[in-house]
C-alpha cells in the first residue's frame, strides 16, 4: 500500500470547472475523509483517482506511480484502485463469492476460493458465499462490496458515501466495523461524505472541501477545534462565532477574557470560535460573573440539552447562540448567565464576519 | 493528510504494467464511432427517398404533386387517421380505464384479451372481415378493421401508465370534492395524455404506413398508391416522390405528438414507491362493463379467429400441399431470425453509448436512430430498394437486402428492448468492475452482457416475430422465386382462394401471439417482484 499525492488537479464536467487546482496527500495505511457539502466536487474527486473521468490538469500519484497527468492517464484498470460506489453497485448476476472473486486472478483457483473466504471472514459473512445480491439485506450488500474492492489488495480505496443509503442505526455499525476492517487489511483509503459524524468516526485525517478545492485539511481534532476559518468551523459542526479582540494569547469578548489556544494570534479585531459544550449557563440569582442572555427554546436530546441563546444586540454577540447542557435550562423567555470555559480559537478573516458572508479561500497550507 | 500546493511534479511516469499510460481512452472511442455508424445506416432511408425524388425534376414532381390524385390521397389518409386515432384513444383508454381503475372481474384474462388483436397482422385482420362480409370496404370499412386491429397500442401503454401512477393524487382530487367523473377528466386523463399522444402517434404511423389491409379493402391511400405506382407502373420517381409526401406527414404527426405529449404532466411518483388506489366499484355497472369488454374483444379478436377456424375447415377440402407450409415457414424464420440477429447486434452499441454517456451527441444519435421508427415501411423498404438498384446492383432481389430491410425497419424495436435492460443495470457496475482490473471488453464480456441477457432475447424476440409477418417490404424486397408466409398468403387472397390463404395467415397469428405476451409483460411490468421488494 502507498499514499496518494494530488497535486493542483483541474477537472471539468463540459465547460463547468469541478476540480480547481486542488491539494491532496493521504499517508500510506491512512483513512482519510474529503468532507464536503453536495455539489463540492468531492465526487468528481474520487472519479478522477478512479480512472473513470480525466484530469484537464495537474497530476495524481498513488506511491511512485504517476495516474494521471492531465495528458496521459492509466487505464482505471491498471491503476490497482479500488472503489466502492454509494450503492454498491454489486455484480446481480454473480453470487456473493463470486463478486468478490471477480477482481482475482481466473487461472489461479485455489488461491483465489482461499482469499475469498477470507474477505467474507473479514466483513463478517462467513457461510453467505453461495447467495445472490437480491438475497442480502443493505448492510450485507454493502459489505460484500466493500470485501470485493479488498480482495485484489488495492493500493488505495475510495468509498463514495457508502452508508449514505442505510438507515441510521445500520449507518453507525457499519462504518465502525468497515474502519475496522480496512485498518486490519491496513488498506490506505478516502472516504467521500457530507456527514460530519461520519467523518469524525471514520477518518484519521479529514479534508474539507469546498468549490473544487480542500479548504483545510487535518486530524479531526484539530479541524474541530482549530478550524482555518468561519466556514470549516461550521462544516465539523454547530459554532459560536464570536467577535473579539485580540491580544496575542488572550481574545477579550462579551463573554469575558479567555485564553487563545494554538499559536499566538495575530493583535487586533478578529473572531473566535466557542463550540456549544464551551458555553455554561447558570441561574441569574446565582453570584458570579456571565452576561445576561435569554433562553430562546431547548431540545431534548437524551444525552444532553441543546439550547439556544439570544443576546441583546448591543451586546456585540451574534444574536443566535447555542450551548450544550447536561442540565435542564430554565424555560424559554427565562434569562440565565451564560460564560464561556476552554480557550478560545480565533479564525482568520475579519472581525464580525458572519456565517453568510462570503467564502474566503484559506491556502490550504496554513492549516499545517 | 497534508496538502501541499509546491509539491514538484514528479519527474519520471513510473508505469504499473506492460501497457504504460494509455493513449486517451483508445476504447472510448470505438464505441461512438461504431453507434454514429449505426445511427447513420438507420437514418439512410430519408436519405435515399429524399435523392431519388429529387431526380424526378422539377417539371415532373409539379405536374404530380399538382395532380387531384395527391388531393384525393391527403384527404383518404387524414380522415381515416382522424376517424381511427379518436376511436382507438376512446376504445384504448376505456379498455385501460376499466382493467386499471375499477373492479372489473378477471382482469388478466381481460388483459391478456384486449392486447391480442396485435397478433393478428392488419392485413390478416382486412382478410378476415373481407373474405367474410363482402360489404366490408372502402372508407367505413377501412376505419372499421384499423381500429379493431390498432386500439391495443392506445390501450397499451395506457394501461401501463395507469397501473404505475400513485392513486393518491385521484384521492387527493376526491378529498378536494371532486367527483369521480370530474377526476377522470381531470386527474387521471392528463396524467395518461403522454401515453394517449404514444398511442395516437403509433396508430397514424402504422396508418401510414399499412398497404395490404388497404389494398384488401380497396381503400387507397399514400401506400397502396406509392406500391401501384412502383410495382405496376415501374415509376420509381413518383412512388419515391409520394414516399417523400408520406414521410413529410410522418414527420409532421411526430412533431404534434412531441407537443401533446410534453404539454401532459409527468408521473411524479412511479414504479416502486406508486402505491395502487382501491378500485373503483362498478356495482350495478359491472354487467353493462362486461358487456362493452365482450363486444370490444368480440369485434376485434373473435372476427378475426373465427375467420381462421371457418376458412380453415372450409379450406381443408381445397388441395393444399402440407408440406409448402413448413418450407415457407422456415424460410420466413430463417430470414427473421437472421434480420433479428442484425437488428440485436446494432441496437447493443448504440444503447450502450446512450446509456453510458449522457451527452448531447449520444441523445443525437439515439433520437436518429428512433426516427426510422416514424417513417413508413413503405417508405423504408423503397428507399432500401433504391440503394441497391443504384449502389449494389449485384444485391437487388438478393437474400442480403431483404435482411438489411428487415434489420432497418426494425432496428427501433430493438433499440427499444436494449435500452430498456440497460436501464435495469446498477450504475457504477462497470466502474466498479474497471477498478477490479478487468479491461474495458471483459467487462462488457463478464458484466454488462450478461446483465443485458434478458433484454437482448427480448430484442431478437420481438424483431423476428414482428418480421416472420411482414408483408409490404417482403414483397418489394424478396429475393425472386422467394416466399415468405406473408407473400404466400398475399398470392393466395389477391386471387380470391380464402380457403388457401387460411394457413398461413394462422400460422402469422401463432407466431405473434408470443410477441404480444411478451410485449403486454413488457410494458405492463409483468408480474416479476420487483428486486428492491426483496431486500
Amino acid at each position: 500500500m502507498s499514499g496518494l499525492t494530488v497535486t493542483d488537479l483541474h477537472a471539468r464536467h463540459g465547460h463547468s470547472a469541478v476540480l480547481d487546482g486542488l491539494d491532496l496527500t493521504v499517508g500510506d495505511g491512512q483513512l482519510a475523509c474529503v468532507l464536503g457539502p453536495s455539489g463540492c466536487g468531492k465526487s468528481t474527486l474520487l472519479r478522477v483517482v478512479a480512472g473513470f473521468h480525466p484530469a484537464a490538469s495537474g497530476t495524481v500519484t498513488v506511491g511512485d506511480r504517476v495516474l494521471d497527468d492531465g495528458r496521459r492517464r492509466v487505464a482505471a484498470e491498471r491503476r490497482r484502485v479500488g472503489y466502492l460506489p454509494q450503492d454498491g453497485a454489486l455484480f446481480p448476476h454473480l453470487t456473493v463469492a463470486a463478486n468478490i472473486g471477480f477482481g482475482l486472478p481466473r487461472a489461479a483457483r485455489a488461491e483465489r476460493a482461499e482469499r475469498v473466504a477470507e474477505m467474507l471472514d473479514l466483513v463478517g459473512l462467513v457461510g453467505l458465499g453461495d447467495r445472490h445480491p437480491h438475497q442480502l439485506s443493505g448492510g450485507q450488500q454493502q459489505r460484500v462490496a466493500l470485501a470485493r474492492a479488498l480482495a485484489p489488495r488495492p493500493e488505495l480505496l475510495l468509498l463514495d458515501e457508502p452508508f449514505s443509503a442505510l438507515d441510521a442505526a445500520l449507518r453507525i455499525d457499519l462504518r465502525v466495523e468497515v474502519a475496522a476492517a480496512l485498518r486490519q487489511a491496513g488498506a490506505t483509503a478516502i472516504l467521500v461524505t457530507h456527514d460530519v459524524d461520519e467523518a469524525l468516526a471514520f477518518a484519521d485525517r479529514i479534508a474539507v472541501m469546498r468549490g473544487g478545492r480542500i479548504a483545510q485539511a487535518g486530524t479531526p481534532d484539530e479541524l474541530f477545534h482549530r478550524p482555518a476559518d468561519a466556514k470549516v468551523a461550521q462544516a465539523l459542526g454547530e459554532a459560536n462565532l464570536v467577535p473579539a479582540d485580540l491580544d496575542g494569547r488572550t481574545a477579550s469578548t462579551a463573554l469575558g477574557t479567555l485564553p487563545l489556544a494554538g499559536e499566538p494570534a495575530e493583535n487586533g479585531a478578529g473572531q473566535v470560535l466557542l463550540r456549544p459544550r464551551q458555553l455554561r449557563l447558570a441561574p441569574v440569582e446565582e453570584p458570579g460573573s456571565g452576561l445576561l442572555v435569554q433562553v430562546v427554546g431547548s431540545q431534548f436530546r437524551g444525552h444532553d440539552h441543546r439550547v439556544e441563546l439570544s443576546a441583546d444586540a448591543d451586546s456585540g454577540l451574534p444574536n443566535r447562540l447555542v450551548a450544550y447542557t447536561d442540565a435542564s435550562p430554565p424555560a424559554p423567555g427565562s434569562a440565565v448567565r451564560l460564560t464561556a470555559t476552554g480557550p478560545a480559537h480565533a479564525l482568520s478573516g475579519s472581525a464580525g464576519e458572519s456565517a453568510g458572508a462570503p467564502t474566503v479561500y484559506v491556502s490550504a497550507s496554513s492549516s499545517r | 493528510m497534508s496538502t501541499t500546493r509546491s509539491t514538484r511534479p514528479p519527474r519520471t511516469l513510473v508505469h504499473p504494467g506492460p501497457s504504460p499510460l494509455s493513449q486517451r481512452w483508445r476504447a472510448g472511442r470505438v464505441l461512438p464511432l461504431v453507434a454514429g455508424l449505426v445511427a447513420l445506416v438507420t437514418a439512410c432511408p430519408l436519405l435515399f427517398v429524399a435523392l431519388e425524388a429529387t431526380q424526378s425534376g422539377w417539371d415532373s414532381a409539379e405536374r404530380l404533386l399538382g395532380r387531384p390524385l395527391i388531393v384525393t390521397l391527403l384527404w383518404h389518409t387524414v380522415s381515416l387517421a382522424a376517424v381511427v386515432g379518436l376511436a382507438t384513444l376512446v376504445l384504448g383508454f376505456g379498455a385501460a380505464w376499466l382493467i386499471e381503475r375499477t373492479d372489473l372481474p378477471a382482469k388478466r384474462t381481460w388483459t391478456v384479451l384486449a392486447a391480442m388483436p396485435l397478433a393478428v397482422p392488419e392485413f390478416v385482420h382486412g382478410y378476415c372481415w373481407v373474405s367474410l362480409f363482402p360489404t366490408v370496404q372502402g372508407f367505413w370499412g377501412a376505419a372499421l378493421v384499423m381500429t379493431s386491429s390498432l386500439y391495443p397500442l392506445v390501450f397499451l401503454p395506457v394501461a401501463a401508465v395507469l397501473r404505475r401512477s400513485d392513486a393518491s393524487t385521484e384521492e387527493v382530487a376526491r378529498s378536494l370534492g371532486h367527483g369521480r367523473a370530474a377526476v377522470l377528466w381531470r386527474v387521471t386523463l392528463p396524467q395518461a395524455r403522454p401515453a394517449l399522444a404514444g398511442g395516437a402517434l403509433l396508430v397514424t404511423l402504422y396508418l401510414l404506413g399499412e398497404y395490404g389491409a388497404f389494398a384488401m379493402l380497396r381503400y387507397t391511400t399514400f401506400a397502396t398508391a406509392i406500391y401501384t405506382q412502383f410495382e405496376t407502373a415501374f415509376d420509381t420517381a413518383s412512388a419515391s416522390l409520394l414516399a417523400l409526401v408520406l414521410v413529410a406527414l410522418a414527420l409532421l404527426v411526430l412533431l404534434l405528438e412531441g407537443r401533446t405529449a410534453r404539454r401532459g404532466g409527468r408521473v411524479v411518483r412511479e414504479g416502486s414507491t406508486a402505491r395502487p388506489g382501491r378500485p373503483l366499484p362498478l356495482g350495478g355497472w359491472t354487467r353493462p362493463a362486461l358487456a362493452a369488454m365482450a363486444a370490444l374483444v368480440g369485434t376485434a379478436l373473435g372476427v378475426p379467429v373465427y375467420a381462421l377456424g371457418y376458412w380453415l375447415v372450409r379450406g381443408s377440402s381445397t388441395t393444399l400441399p402440407s408440406a409448402s407450409i413448413w418450407a415457407l415457414t422456415a424460410t420466413t424464420l430463417g430470414y427473421a431470425l437472421t434480420a433479428a440477429a442484425v437488428a440485436t447486434a446494432a441496437a447493443v452499441p448504440v444503447a450502450l453509448y446512450a446509456w453510458r454517456r449522457d451527452t448531447r451527441l449520444a441523445r443525437a444519435l439515439e433520437r436518429t436512430a428512433y426516427l426510422t421508427r416514424a417513417l413508413p415501411g413503405i417508405a423504408v423498404a423503397l428507399a432500401v430498394v433504391f440503394f441497391a438498384i443504384r449502389y449494389a446492383q449485384p444485391l437487388y432481389q438478393q437474400p442480403p437486402l431483404l435482411v438489411v430491410g428487415y434489420a432497418v425497419l426494425f432496428f427501433p424495436l430493438a433499440l427499444t428492448a436494449v435500452r430498456s435492460s440497460l436501464a435495469q443495470v446498477p450504475h457504477g457496475v462497470e466502474d466498479v468492475a474497471r477498478s477490479l482490473g478487468t479491461a474495458p471488453l471483459s467487462v462488457l464480456r463478464r458484466v454488462t452482457l450478461p446483465l443485458i441477457l434478458p433484454g437482448l432475447g427480448a430484442a431478437f424476440a420481438m424483431v423476428a416475430l414482428t418480421a416472420s409477418t411482414e408483408l409490404t417490404a417482403t414483397l418489394l424486397l424478396a429475393p425472386t422465386g422467394t416466399d415468405t408466409l406473408a407473400t404466400q398468403f398475399w398470392t393466395y387472397t389477391t386471387g380470391l382462394a380464402w380457403g388457401a390463404a387460411a394457413p398461413y395467415a394462422a400460422v402469422m397469428t401463432a407466431l405473434s401471439v408470443p410477441a404480444v405476451l411478451l410485449l403486454t409483460r413488457r410494458t405492463l411490468g409483468g408480474t416479476r417482484i420487483p428486486r428492491e421488494a426483496t431486500r
